[in-house]
């Protein structure tokens, strides 16, 4: 499941669509919005994405991790639109009959999508709003 | 004439209060070319390092000399990421 979403993340949804009994780990990386920036309070996160191209590029990065790591099944879900302190802005699921893989293919996921899917994030705070990127 | 879609996103949006553009060219003409029209009508955008900007062509990454033709959707993706 590769999913872009302005509604609250699942988290039990996200690690349902990954479950198999023929696995015996299941990773989950889960995201969260910090309430302080650089030492200012956040009020909350406003996402960003092409959304049609980041669930191409996250289905890709996907393939790529199951042919490398040979993990079994994998679920990325991203918000979109307003995202408070606390709450959930992604979450990864990797599931694979050993974990040693599920923790590779987990953050190869996070590294890669940061680096790659067209999500913009701008960070509200109390004198107003800024585009964050990496580097 | 050729027309070409173009895709605007997070802090050009901002900026441009637009989130899309049409382009109507005599000829097919490369990314870079586009670039330049772009600006041009927009020239508020030189407040932003648009040159520095990765651009998408119909979903995929392109360089400067990838050759538009008619019906193409070019995204200008400024820098994505954040968080360590």
């Amino acid at each position: 499941m590769i999913e872009i979403t302005e509604s609250p993340i699942s988290i039990e949804r996200v690690i349902e669509s990954v479950r198999d009994s023929g696995c015996g780990a299941i990773l989950v990386f889960i995201g969260t919005v910090r309430d302080m920036s650089d030492d200012k309070k956040v009020l909350y996160l406003q996402y960003e994405a092409y959304r049609e191209m980041a669930e191409k590029l996250l289905s890709k990065l996907s393939e790529d991790a199951k042919q490398r790591f040979g993990v079994k099944h994998i679920s990325i879900a991203h918000r979109t639109g307003k995202v408070y302190p606390g709450e959930v802005s992604v979450a990864i699921a990797v599931s694979s009959p050993h974990r040693k893989e599920a923790y590779e293919a987990s953050r190869y996921l996070i590294e890669s999508l940061k680096k790659e899917t067209p999500i913009w994030k701008k960070e509200f705070r109390e004198e107003g709003g800024e585009w964050i990127s990496t580097g | 004439m050729i027309e070409i879609k173009v895709m605007l996103f997070a802090n050009i949006r901002d900026l441009t209060g637009k989130e899309e553009l049409v382009l109507q060219v005599e000829d097919e003409i490369t990314v870079s070319d586009a670039l330049r029209i772009i600006k041009r009508s927009l020239p508020v955008l030189e407040k932003l390092p648009i040159d520095s900007f990765v651009v998408a062509v119909n979903m995929e990454y392109v360089s400067r000399n990838h050759l538009l033709k008619d019906g193409d959707i070019i995204a200008i993706i400024p820098p994505v990421g954040g968080g360590r």
